[in-house]
Parts: structure tokens; sequence; C-alpha cells
């Protein structure tokens, strides 16, 4: 099934333009396997041979492929960095919001108020002494923030999603 | 100017990517020079279309470009070029094959009238696609069997025997004149 165990230096020989070699031509005249693969090889080399001359210069040259690679890096290194960038993006909205809620909550009467306090206490944290229109206008403040980093957000990752698509 | 453009623009400028992230040109030209023809000729043979296998080539030049800090030798990086051709080549196969069913190669044909062996070009068209490659890249490209096996990521005693039992069937189909 695999042929002659000499195929591999005959098709080099061949390759090399060195099947007139003797050690070469005397093993071709007594193996079959390995004449059809020297023919095959030198027809196809024929043929790679025609087939590259008419193929010409290629549509672009090796500057303009490097360029190419090199500014695809380039683009790919700057999705890495502003990656991070979008993250944190993400992450300021989402905190500011979760602070709103539990602002809203702790500015809501009772017995709301005195739930979330003594959810709080049992965790450590104290909010004791607290006015409550104090807990209502940090409420305020953090909603208007979240609202604001939200829509920001929004705004700035619409467009680039269409360019990350485009590309 | 916002804070946060004032961030991305420095961040930009710390992505630009350094010297030796990617070849050198003068190493890239060298390499592009000595294997640009045999791998568009390859592609063609392999696509059947030159101005596919211009787009495939170049692709697998961009892509070995920005892998090439990980493969160190001239062999090792024609292996690599090779095998990423291989690779787009394929993935368009399959692509196109899902939209609309082909035959074993696409039709623009891959010479003109100055074709030297017709017998032949016949031939190697009756071959599957992988088989075909196969044995352009061991008689015309002179890799061995074990490149060829890490071009298409399979054994190497398979390659033994695709490219043997290829071999048998160009030789019978030469006989006939290239018609099967
Ligand atoms: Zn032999």
């Amino acid at each position: 099934m695999n042929g002659c165990p000499r195929e591999a230096a005959i098709l080099r020989a061949v390759r090399a333009g060195a099947d007139g070699d003797l050690s070469v031509s005397e093993h071709l005249e007594s193996c079959s396997s390995c004449r059809e693969t020297a023919s095959l090889a030198r027809r196809l080399g024929a043929l790679a041979l025609s087939e590259r001359a008419q193929l010409g210069e290629p549509q672009v040259n090796a500057t303009q492929v490097w360029w190419k690679a090199y500014l695809r890096r380039r683009r790919s290194r700057t999705d890495e960095a502003t990656g991070a960038l979008r993250i944190a993006e993400l992450a300021v909205p989402l905190a500011l919001t979760v602070v709103a809620g539990v602002a809203a909550l702790l500015a809501m009467p009772t017995p709301w108020q005195q739930a979330v306090r003594g959810l709080l206490e049992e965790t450590g944290a104290t909010v004791a002494g607290a006015p409550g229109w104090a807990l209502a206008l940090s409420a305020a403040a953090a909603l208007a923030l979240a609202g604001t980093s939200a829509w920001a957000l929004l705004h700035r990752l619409r467009p680039r999603a269409e360019t990350t698509r485009k590309s | 100017m916002s804070l946060q453009n004032v961030l991305r623009q420095t961040t930009v400028q710390d992505a630009i990517a350094q010297p030796g992230e990617i070849m050198e040109p003068p190493a890239f030209q060298a390499f592009y020079d000595s294997t640009s023809a045999p791998l568009r000729s390859y592609l063609t043979r392999l696509a059947g279309s030159r101005t596919v296998a211009e787009d495939l080539a170049q692709e697998a030049f961009i892509r070995l470009m920005q892998a090439s800090p990980r493969y160190e030798s001239p062999a090792q990086l024609k292996s690599y070029l090779y095998r990423t051709a291989t690779n787009l080549f394929t993935d368009r196969w399959r692509k196109r094959r899902r939209e609309a069913p082909l035959d074993a190669r696409p039709s623009e044909p891959a010479g003109d009238a100055t074709v030297v062996d017709v017998d032949l070009e016949r031939a190697l068209d009756k071959l599957k696609p992988r088989d075909r490659a196969m044995v352009w890249l061991a008689y015309v490209e002179g890799l061995d069997h074990r490149e060829i096996a890490g071009v298409f990521s399979v054994h190497e005693r398979s390659v033994r025997v695709i490219l043997f039992r290829a071999r048998k069937k160009l030789a019978s189909l030469l006989e006939k004149g290239g018609r099967s």
C-alpha cells in the first residue's frame, strides 16, 4: 500500500533535477512504483512552472501585505485595550444603581426601612442616626448619576458595535 | 477634550504594535518573495480561481505575520503558511458548498490556453480537494509526509496512504488521457 521505501529519495532527486544520476536511473529501471512517482513529479513540476509563469505578479506586494498585517495587529491591540475601559464603563453605572437602590430603600418609611436597617446592622453596617432627608437626597443624587452613566454608556457602545461589525 | 477621550488616546497610543511583534519588513520581504508564487499556484490549483487564490494567499500571509514570533525556522514558517492557506481554503469551500452544492472544484479554469498538460489538469480535477492538495504539496512543493500531516492535522501514515492512492488514481486517469 505504501509503495517503494526509496520513493521519497527518488522524488527529492527528480525535484532537484538529479534523476539522471546513476543510482537513481538504475533504481528507476527496476522499480515501476518509483517510475510512476518520477513521471508524475516531472509532469506536475512542468505544470507548476507554466502555471507560475501565467500567474504573474501578485495583486499586492510584500510591503502592502506587511502594512495590512501591521494595521490589523494594531487594531486588535486597540480593541483589547479599550475592552477594559468598556468593562469599567459598564461597572460604574451598575454600582451606582445598586447604591441608589439601597439608598432609596433606606429613605422609605417603615416597615421597609426597619427591615433594611435591620439587615444592614446584621451584616455590620450602621446607618443609625442618618436623617430621612439625607437618605432621600443621596438616593436622588445616586439615581441621577446612574441614569447619566447608563445613557453615556449606551450612547458610546452603539457606534462602536457598528464599527466592529464593519471590520 | 473629555477625560474619556484622553484616556482612550493614551491607550490607543500604547496599543500600537511594537517592533518585533510582527515579522520585520526585510525578513518578511525575503520570505514573501520566495513563497508567494508557489503559494498562489497551490491555491489556484485548489480553488480553481486566481482571484480567490490571491485573496486567500494574502490572508494567509497576514495571519502568518501575526503568529510569526512563535515560528522560528523558515521550514516552520512555510509549513504554517500552507496550513493556514489550506484551512482558509477549506473554510471557504465548506461555506460555498453549504450555500450552493458544487463539484469538487469551482468552475473558473486555473490556467488559460497555454496550459501545457491538459490531461494532467483534468486528472487532478478528478481528485478530492484534500488529495489534490496533498499531491501538490508532496510533488511540487516538496513537503515531506510529516510536514503534510502537519498541514492537514492528520497522522503521517494517513498521508502516505492518501498519496499512494492518489498517485495510483492519477496514473490510471493519465493512462486514459485524464478521463475517468
Ligand atoms: Zn522504488
